[in-house]
Order: structure tokens, then sequence, then C-alpha cells
């Protein structure tokens, strides 16, 4: 079920939210977990098992590395002694070896379903990847990772884990929350309130509205190109459609973010935030700690700080760096194109820390440029899986290689009416300043009429895709 | 009360928002009943009330176009009325041949035979209809008994399209713009349209003469003379069932017969999707398009309307729409229009 779904809006959440927030506080997490699996068994019947399954596996292999642990709360391991841990020291040797040998089997156990479906989505037709799987199987890795560092520090119940991994709002596309960031813990459990509701609400909204009104409808340009065949396309059109595959892919995901995120602040958790206005960077590296910022700082604390981090030299930080972009690309897909996607950023992140450092610094505009300029090409890269194609749509940026020939000279302004207010809206809500100020005005009169207006208008614009995912690729 | 104003106060776009979808609503749900009457097909079990109101505000807003609501939504009972009725309808379809002139047939060089293709099986079933299905088609009665049948040729110049009106969907827009028919024909095209919505629907039209206007059917059938009238529509219907697009499709063909009684029609068979697609997808199939083909292909009648199938000119021997010549496995890449034109070229008639 996805939240632009009528069947999500009118029925699942307004029941779901009654339930939830008139039952005591000691039962809201199974509430949640059971209308979390409820959603998912929605659209995916079978794979739910799956999904229970993993959850149950989860949970006692959690549990017996507590338990091996032997914490009780006076008895926890900081912090700092944990990140010592890491490398054993010779004291805890014996019960460490034990635990570490949970670890590796959960880790790898979890690791081993994500590529085994990966593998399976790229082999054999009919099988496809389970929804979000990726995203949950990020989270109990975390969450075994936490338990092992004693970052979690008492072992949570059975229904908290449980909620934690399957929570509807983060399970079919993240954000991958951090178990110590769903205020699981406390005594008292989240703190709910109506300002935080209503703050949901407000991003519930624009969520909605940058996903149905703006990101549909540019990415419909992309599309087009596609259908032209790249061969056949000018280089004033090839941009055209790279900037509008860009704005798609960052209006779909943030705009689904920022829902992801509004239902959680419904529910009482806090503003998870995955987009901090990534355009705004100021160099790559700038770039991805806003840009889907839960996986980037995933990576960071389970990949390349265990690895070392930057603090072993420039041989290993630039090792590090590339194990992160390679495993990054094969994250998000099978295809060679992702591994190609993760190792140019790799390269360009790392040309960036070593060789451009002082440039950056001296001239800021370039790091600027490169976000403009070097990532709407990566993300040529990320869309065209098949290599050939990828080669020709280059050809056609960069048109110095004679590859292809333009069919129809200025295609590109055939479009441009149509496009040219998507476009200009996305360029506008780049600018970090309109969205905080719509989301510190949101109480203001206008901006509420504004809101208020954008979501019926959202919601009627969604009819158009519901029963039918073909409805609004219409031909 | 007091509650309520606190909770306004507080977190009044939320309040706002929540009033608006109970009423909104509520609404839904009593015009299930009365109001909306045309929305009562509407599962109410599977769907929420809020999507019928919404339904009835894209009616109001599409004043002539029918709203189209997915089977998925409708209620059992109705999907079983309606199959009722197509079981109906097809038996009386049956009686009345039996009754015509039977062992009339048009020549084979009257139109293309529609091209087959390979079935891989993953049509959705709803969406076609069996074998045995009859369309019930009218034109038979305008069956030449005389031999004054016309056949297909190939045409002496573009100068033969001058007086023809090309009317289509995103697929005909493509030809407009990639082929090198511009500016030879009329054109009369935009995306998404289909054999529903065209009555209703404003199109491009892009004349001979340069003119360069927007146009209801009927209006531009009014107001300009066509003696050739291509008809290529299929494509955006494919989610709706074969026996909805064939009664639709005729009743276009009757109303632009009404308007230009003197045209000659062609009825372009609609052009197979690629193998990847054709295997893969349950809606955009070739099981499907090729049935669709079939029962168009039955409106003709060898004398003012005729039956023009280009797949062979782009199709492998599976009927599979070649790989190379599209991307998206459903439109022909911008430089492979000229195939479909060059077809066109070879299939006319004097």
């Amino acid at each position: 079920m996805s939240f632009t779904n009528l069947f999500f809006i009118g029925r699942f959440l307004p029941i779901f939210l009654i339930v939830y927030l008139s039952v005591p506080r000691k039962y809201k997490d199974f509430i949640l977990f059971i209308g979390s699996i409820l959603f998912y068994a929605y659209g995916e019947h079978k794979i739910v098992i799956l999904l229970l399954v993993l959850v149950f596996v989860n949970y006692f292999l959690g549990k017996s590395l507590v338990a091996s642990r032997g914490v009780t709360e006076e008895n926890l391991p900081t912090v700092e002694s944990v990140t010592q841990s890491m490398i054993p020291s010779k004291k805890s040797m014996s019960g460490s070896i034990s635990r570490k040998a949970v670890l590796i089997i959960a880790v790898s156990l979890d690791a081993g379903v994500l590529i085994l479906f990966k593998i399976l989505a790229k082999t054999s037709t009919g099988i496809g990847l389970p929804l979000g799987l990726s995203f949950y199987i990020f989270k109990m890795i975390s969450y075994q990772a936490d338990l092992y560092s004693g970052k979690i520090k008492t072992m949570p119940t059975f229904v908290r884990s449980a909620a934690y991994f399957t929570m509807f709002p983060q399970i079919a596309e993240g954000p991958i929350m951090r178990y110590g960031q769903g205020d699981f813990d406390k005594t008292h459990g989240r703190i709910f309130s109506w300002q935080k509701f209503e703050g949901g609400m407000a991003r519930i909204v624009i969520g909605l509205s940058m996903k149905v009104l703006l990101a549909d409808r540019i990415g419909i340009l992309w599309n087009e190109t596609l259908k032209m065949g790249y061969e056949n396309i000018s280089t004033p059109l090839a941009w055209m459609s790279a900037f509008a595959y860009t704005f798609q892919l960052y209006f779909d995901f943030w705009g689904y973010s920022l829902m992801a995120s509004g239902l959680g602040m419904m529910l009482g958790f806090e503003d998870i935030i995955n987009f901090e206005h990534p355009y705004a960077a100021k160099n790559i590296a700038d770039f991805y700690r806003r840009w889907h910022a839960t996986l980037g700082s995933w990576f960071r604390d389970y990949i390349y700080f265990p690895l070392g981090g930057s603090r072993k030299g420039t041989f290993v930080t630039i090792r590090n760096l590339m194990i992160v972009w390679i495993i990054t690309g094969l994250w998000h897909g099978g295809d060679i194109n992702f591994l190609i996607w993760g190792f140019v950023l790799g390269l360009m992140i790392i040309a960036e820390k070593f060789l451009s450092k002082n440039l950056l610094k001296k001239a800021p505009i370039i790091g600027r440029l490169h976000v403009w300029i070097l990532i709407p090409l990566t993300w040529v890269i990320f869309a065209i899986s098949d290599l050939h194609s990828l080669g020709v749509y280059f050809c056609r940026l960069f048109p110095f290689f004679g590859i292809g020939h333009t069919v129809l000279a200025n295609d590109f302004i055939n479009y441009l009416p149509t496009y040219l207010p998507y476009f200009i809206a996305s360029i506008v809500l780049c600018i970090p300043a309109v969205y905080d100020k719509i989301i510190s005005n949101r109480k203001h009169p206008v901006v509420m009429v504004a809101l208020f207006i954008l979501f019926w208008v959202s919601l009627y614009y969604a009819l158009g895709s519901q029963g039918n995912a073909f409805m609004y690729f219409n031909f | 009360m007091d509650y309520l104003k606190k909770l306004f106060k507080n977190m009044p776009l939320t309040m706002m928002i929540i009033t608006s979808m109970i009423i909104v609503g509520s609404f839904g749900l009593i015009s299930q009943f009365n109001i909306l009457k045309k929305f009562n097909v509407i599962d109410t079990v599977k769907q929420p009330c809020l999507t019928i109101s919404l339904y009835g505000v894209k009616d109001i807003l599409n004043k002539d176009e029918e709203v189209y609501i997915p089977d998925s939504m409708k209620k059992k009972s109705v999907l079983e009325a309606i199959r009722i009725k197509e079981k109906i309808a097809t038996e009386k379809a049956e009686k009345k041949l039996g009754s015509l002139g039977t062992g009339l047939r048009i020549p084979v060089t009257s139109g293309n035979p529609v091209c087959s293709a390979k079935d891989y099986g993953v049509a959705n079933k709803s969406l076609l209809v069996d074998d045995s299905y009859i369309f019930n088609s009218d034109t038979t009665g305008a069956f030449a008994t005389n031999g004054t049948f016309k056949n297909l040729t190939k045409a002496k110049s573009d100068d033969y399209f001058s007086d023809a009106l090309f009317i289509g969907d995103s697929r005909t827009v493509g030809l407009y713009m990639f082929s090198n028919l511009k500016g030879k024909v009329n054109f009369f095209c935009k995306e998404s349209m289909n054999v529903f919505n065209l009555p209703v629907k404003e199109l491009d039209y892009h004349g001979v003469n340069g003119e360069e206007s927007p146009y209801i059917l009927d209006n531009l059938l009014n107001t300009h003379q066509f003696n050739k009238i291509y008809v290529c529509l299929g494509i955006n219907e494919m989610y709706r069932n074969v026996v909805d697009y064939y009664n639709a499709y005729r009743n276009v063909i009757h109303s632009i017969k009404d308007k230009q009684p003197n045209a000659m029609i062609f009825i372009e068979g609609n052009m197979h999707v690629s193998q990847i697609k054709s295997s893969t997808d349950a809606t955009f199939n070739n099981t499907s398009l090729v049935q669709r083909n079939k029962a168009i292909s039955e409106l003709a009648n060898g004398r003012d309307i005729f039956y023009i199938d280009m797949n062979p000119a782009v199709c492998d021997s599976d009927g599979n729409l070649i790989g190379d010549y599209t991307t998206d496995g459903v439109h022909l890449k911008a430089n492979y229009y000229r195939l479909w034109s060059d077809f066109l070229r070879n299939n006319v008639v004097y």
C-alpha cells in the first residue's frame, strides 16, 4: 500500500490513528506492530511471512547477543568501551568471541537474505524484490550492531523490536531510523503532542503534493525522451531530460520521506530528516550527507567506521570510501550501472577530499557546480541500466563523438512550454529557505489554506492512479 | 465543545483536513445510494467513501466524458451484471449474423490481414474475450454484393494524403513529429486519446494548409472536408475490456461516417508491443492487441471502410515489435517512424 493510495488515506490511516491514539501507552507499540503487519500484508500477501520470520529470528538472535553480554543496567558497556571492544581486549576475550559469533551470524543472515533476493529478482522472472526489503534488513542489521555495541542499552521487548522493524511509515522506502531514534527506550514511551501531530500533518501534505503534483509530472519528460530513443534526441533535450529525471527522483523521494516522517510524528516519533536540502550542498560529499541521510549515516556507522574510517592513513581511507560507495551502488540495484554509479561517486568524493580540497576552499562556486552538473550526470547513470544506451545518452549530452543523430531539430522547444512551470517549481523548492519558511509559518492563515488546497488537489490527482497503475502513464 | 475549540486552536490544519474528510466522506456515503447513481458501482467495502466523492468531482469537472472506474473497485454484483449483459449481446449477435447474407466475403486484397502474434500467457483474462465471441458488426450490411470492392495499392505520390486526416494518440503524435509526412497530411492527434474520450476532448489539428488549432472531433468534421480518414486508437484502452473497446470504436466510426459520408475510412490495426513487454505485462501484450485488432477489423467492408495492419513492417516472425525499434516497448523510436509512413504509402485505395 503506498501513501498516495486512497485506501491508505481514507481508510487505513484514520482507523489506525483512532485505535493507536486511544489505547494506553503500554499497548501502543503492540498496535503499531499489528497495524504495520496489516499494512504490509495488504500489498504483499506472501512476503509478509518472510517479514515475520525475519522479525522473530532477529529478535531471538538479538536476545542471545544481549544474554551473553549479561546485561543489567549497571554492567552495561559504555559507548567508548564498545568502540574499543570492536578490537577485542584480552580481558573479555572469551565472552566477546561468542558474542561476536552471534553478531556475525545475525548480520550475515540478514545480509544473506537481502543478497539472495537481489540475485533472485535479477535472475528469475516472476520474483520481484519484496517491498521494502532493503530498508528493513538495514534496520535489522543496525539493531544487532547496536545491541552488540551497547548503543541499545537494555534488551528491548519483543513487541518493541517488532514495532521498530515493521513500523508502516518506514517499511516501504525508509527512512532507516535507528532504534535509539525511535524513543522506544524511554520509560514513559515517546512523547505525543498536538503540536507534533500538526507538524506531521503539514509534512504529509507537502510530501504528498511534491510526489503527486511535481515528481510524477516532471518525470513524464524523461519518459518522452526514452520513447524517442536516446540516439535521436538533441543535446539540449538530453540535458533538459537529465534535469527532469534529477528533479523527479528528488521530489519523489523527498516527498515520500516527508510523508514517512510526518506519519511518524503523528504517532509521537521525532522528525526524521532524510533530506536536508541536498541541492544547496557545497560539494558532492556534502550532497550525500544531506541526500538520503539515514542511508548515508548507516553506511558511515556500520561499514565505514568499523573499517577504520579515515583515521588509518590515506590509502585505507580511499579503500574504505571505495568499499562504501560500491556497496551503496549495489544496494540500489544489481545492475552494472549501479556499480558504475557507486564507483563514479566514490571517485568524485575521493577526488574532492584529496585533490581539489584547496581549490574548493578558494572557489566554493566549483563545489556548487559539481552538485548541479555532476550530480545530474550521475543520475543518468543511475537511470539507464543498459550500458549501450547509457553510452548513447552520454554521447548526446556531449555531442563531440558524432554518435546518434537528432531526428527533429529543436525538439526541446516542443516540450518547453509544458514543463517550464515544473522546472521553475523544482528550482524554487531547492532553495532551503522556501521549505523552511513553509514549515515555520505553517500557522499563518495563507500558508494553511494553501496546504489545505494542495491536500485536496493532490488527492484528486492521486485518483487517476488508483486501481490501475498504468493509468497515469498515458500514451 | 471547549475541547474541540482547543483542538482547532492547537492544530488548525489537521482539524481542517479531518473535518473536510468527514464531510467529503459522508457525502460519498450518502451519494452512493441516491445522488450520484452511477457511482453506486463502487465497492465501498474495498474503497473508502472518499473515493466515491472524488469520482463525483471528476465527473463534474469532465462534463461530457465518461468517468472510468476500474473493475477492481467495482462491486461483485455489478461485475456479474455486466458479464450477463455481454453474454446476451453475443447471443443476439449470433442470431443476427445467422440471418444476414452468409458467405459474403471481402477480398483479401481489400485490406491487410490481422497480424498474429505469439501468446506468452501473461494476459489478464478479464480484459480479453472468449474466442467464440462474435462482434456485433453492423457494417456487415454494407458489403458489396456486386463486386465493387476496392483493393489496396501503392500511392502515386504524397499528394494522395493532402485530403486525408490522421486521427490518433501519442503514436500518431510521433508520426506527426518524426516521420516525413509532416505538412503532407492533416493530423488530428493528442497524447492519451482513446475511443472513449475522443468525442469530447480537444485534439490538436495540424492542417496541411498550416492551420494549427485545437478542435473537438465533431467541430472539425463540421468545418473541414476530408476524403480519407485514418483512425489509429487502441493503446490507451488496453486496461478496458475488448468488448468495451470495440463498441466505443464502432461508435466513433459511426459518428465519423455521419459527418463525412463520402470519406473513406482506414481503420489502422494497433501496432504490437515488444517481446519484453508482451511476455511480462498483463495489460500491454500482443495477445490482447491481436484480439482488439481482430475485433475492429470486423468493421471493415472493403468499399469505404478498410482495415490496414502495419505490424508486418515493424515486427519479427513472432509478431513482436522488434526490440531495436523501441525503448519503451510501446512506441517507435523517432528514427523508425518512417517504416510506418512508408507502409501507409504502400497501402492506399484509389
